[in-house]
């Protein structure tokens, strides 16, 4: 027996992670593993406890499977007590449930239907069950369209004594469509709508408006799937007033947030420039770099004629200076700060290139002589030596900022690619050796990436210059890797990654097999830690009573 | 030698005539008395009679105050010393003193965990306590 009060206990006593199943597909079939609707949850303490199959069986739910808000009900107990019989089976009551959102809404398990949320009824004193529907207005086509329907039905939850005959609102919301970004690859896909935030008592929710672009299930090691879901927009519903007596004093009411062009936009590119830099190219059909500078004949018998060593440097144009691509201010995410505010996640991504090249030589020995003898012999006397160096410093710097409410994460991937150019001429016997000398000209290539995963090194690697080619691995340019704010392909360079609706963070390659991931950003601030994980590990989710995140999960995962 | 049947005959004629007798002494003699009754009626008739009245009933008070209780394994009166039973109206003094059951009653949805009292705390006319213990339910699972 307790002492508690009469008011009623809100969602259920287990709390902790869910994790959905996989299954192995039969033989002969493809692909590694399927998603299960089987289902466990993990207690804090490790216990592990059966959990009811997940409603979401449709693959095309997962990307936003991990997002939960929390919902604290006026009229649920406030301070609920956990009886000690119960806390020992794992059991406690809070004053709060997780509602997850996305596409789907459950409330620790329990189905609401599709974008569902609770809302408190403050008039009446009731917990009422909304859903939201939405209709695009006389659309020109699926793309196209300017207004949407945005229709609200209630439920009451708790007891309910009599049939409810239904009550349904609708708002109609102008929407802007006009974007630079080009919808090419798209039009094969759809609109998604996710309740992505709420605040606790269901008066406000913010809506997220997605790219349904989902690709296969099976886990693919390039791209992150689940979560390649770009967002086109959000908005804002407000409810208030009661569905009772008619719905006459319910009010639905729709802001937009977030425009298409403020969640999507064109890279600003600043090509690299070029430039004259100084070079010293020893090729097997030209002794470049240095030449033996012997005056004209005829030489008199006998005679001791001086060779100097003279550079053969020359100049190229290539490109120096830096190249930038930007995309600034564009917004991926949207959430209530603690007053019930929404404000944008916005995401900065700046990508830069940055070529030089330096140039240096010197003449080690010009004591080379050519000795004639009266018979018309000819020997060599001293040593003509000269060395160079070229080296060749290309940065690929990608920064990419996600900013919420106050706080940043900066995450920066560093690319160094160093090649240096070193020639050793050194004559023998009057003449240069042949280019394949040991010696004579070599390359030597390091290659040093700073990432979320750490700072790693390939090189340095020496080879001779005739037969150079790139170590394996070498990383590319960034290329068009900046070209959205979101990427769907994993690359050595940054990409924004949506663990859940309410963290974001930033991960690359770290080889065929591994990603590195970073922190993330969440409503309470940078949590997680970076670190190197399978590359199928793409799962997510946040807590947002205590700001646990999971990250990089191998399983689908939920608070709950 | 008589029969059985002839005998029983005999003496059922015997107390025919002796209740006949018997009879008739009792037919004159109530009606002297209807005749005596009438004269004595005759004579008293001129005074008007005196109406009857009831003896007066001494107070008793209430039903003798007692103290109704209900054991927790529902022995009733195992307290020697209490007799009687409960004194209406019940009332319930303290609203804090209710209990309610570890396992409440789930709503409809499964969303909500209503409160399910499993103890009520009354007291009765004579301010002596009176506890009521509820059925509960089962235990809550996901």
């Amino acid at each position: 027996m307790s002492t508690e009060t009469n008011a009623p206990l809100w969602g259920c006593p287990w709390h902790g992670v869910v994790r959905r199943e996989f299954v192995t597909p039969p033989p002969g079939v493809g692909g590694d593993q399927y998603l299960s609707a089987q289902q466990t949850l993990t207690l804090p303490g490790g216990a592990e406890m059966p959990w009811p199959p997940s409603s979401d069986i449709d693959q095309a739910n997962i990307a936003h499977h991990g997002t939960v808000f929390m919902q604290r009900l006026p009229g649920a107990a406030q301070s609920p007590e956990t009886p000690a019989e119960q806390a020992a089976q794992g059991m406690a009551w809070r004053d709060y449930a997780l509602v997850a959102g996305g596409f789907r809404g459950e409330v620790h398990g329990k189905h609401l239907g599709a974008r569902a949320w609770f809302y408190w009824d403050a008039d009446m004193g009731w917990p009422w069950k909304l859903n939201l529907s939405v209709q695009r207005v006389s659309p020109a086509n699926a793309w196209d369209f300017d207004a949407v329907d945005l229709t609200v039905s209630a439920d009451p939850s708790g007891f309910v004594l009599k049939p409810w005959a239904g009550l349904q609102k609708t708002a109609r919301l102008n929407v802007q469509q006009t974007a630079e970004f080009s919808r090419a690859g798209w039009s094969n896909g759809g609109f998604r709508y996710c309740v992505v935030d709420a605040v606790p008592d269901g008066s406000k929710v913010i809506v997220g408006v997605y790219n349904a672009d989902n690709r296969p299930l099976r886990e693919n090691a390039e791209s992150f799937t689940v979560n390649d879901v770009t967002a086109l927009g959000f908005w804002l519903i407000e409810v208030s007033g009661t569905p009772f007596a008619g719905g006459l004093n319910f009010s639905v009411q729709a802001t937009e947030l977030a425009t298409r062009s403020e969640c999507l936009g064109s890279v600003s590119h600043t090509p690299m420039p070029t430039g004259s830099v100084t070079t010293n190219v020893y090729t097997p059909n030209d002794l470049q770099g240095f030449r033996i500078n012997a005056p004209p004949g005829p030489y008199p018998q006998p005679s001791n004629t001086p060779l100097p060593l003279v550079s053969r440097s020359f100049s190229v144009t290539e490109e120096v200076g830096q190249e930038t691509r930007t995309l600034i201010g564009k917004v991926v995410g949207y959430w209530f700060d603690a007053q019930g505010n929404p404000a944008p996640v916005v995401v900065n991504r700046i990508a830069t290139r940055q070529r030089a090249s330096t140039y240096t030589e010197q003449i080690l020995d010009d004591s080379l002589v050519m000795v004639i003898d009266s018979e018309g012999a000819t020997t060599y006397a001293g040593s003509a030596e000269g060395e160079a160096s070229r080296v060749i410093t290309e940065t690929n710097i990608d920064q990419l900022a996600v900013t919420w409410n106050g706080q940043t994460l900066n995450e920066e991937c560093r690319h160094t690619r160093t090649i240096r150019y070193d020639w050793h001429y050194q004559a023998q016997g009057g003449y240069f050796p042949p280019p394949a000398a040991p010696g004579a000209a070599i390359v030597t290539y390091t290659v040093v990436t700073e990432s979320p995963a750490g700072q790693t090194q390939q090189g340095p690697t020496t080879q001779q210059l005739g037969s150079v080619s790139a170590p394996a691995g070498l990383p590319e340019t960034a290329g068009e890797s900046a070209g959205a704010a979101y990427e769907c392909t994993l690359d050595s360079f940054p990409t924004l990654i949506r663990w859940c609706d309410m963290a974001f963070g930033v991960a690359c390659r770290v080889s065929n097999t591994e990603i590195g991931v970073s922190r993330v950003l969440t409503p309470s601030g940078e949590k997680g830690a970076a670190g190197v994980h399978p590359v199928t590990n793409k799962y997510g989710a946040y807590q947002p009573v205590t700001g646990q995140v999971l990250m990089a999960q191998r399983h689908p995962v939920r608070f709950t | 030698m008589t029969t059985p049947t002839e005998r029983a005959n005999q003496l059922r004629g015997n107390l025919n005539e002796r209740a006949g007798g018997i009879r008739g002494r009792l037919n004159a003699r109530a009606q002297r008395l209807a005749e005596g009754l009438a004269r004595n009626l005759s004579e008293i008739i001129d005074r008007p009679p005196t109406p009857p009245t009831l003896r007066r009933e001494e107070p008793r008070g209430g039903i003798p105050s007692a103290r109704g209780y209900a054991q927790y394994n529902y022995q009733p009166g195992s307290n020697p010393g209490r007799g009687g039973g409960i004194a209406s109206p019940l009332e319930e003094v303290n609203y804090g003193s209710r209990l309610y059951h570890t396992n409440g009653i789930p709503s409809t949805d499964g969303l909500f965990v209503y409160p399910l009292l499993s103890r009520l705390l009354l007291e009765d006319a004579d301010g002596a306590p009176v506890e009521i213990y509820l059925a509960g339910t089962s235990a809550p699972t996901p």
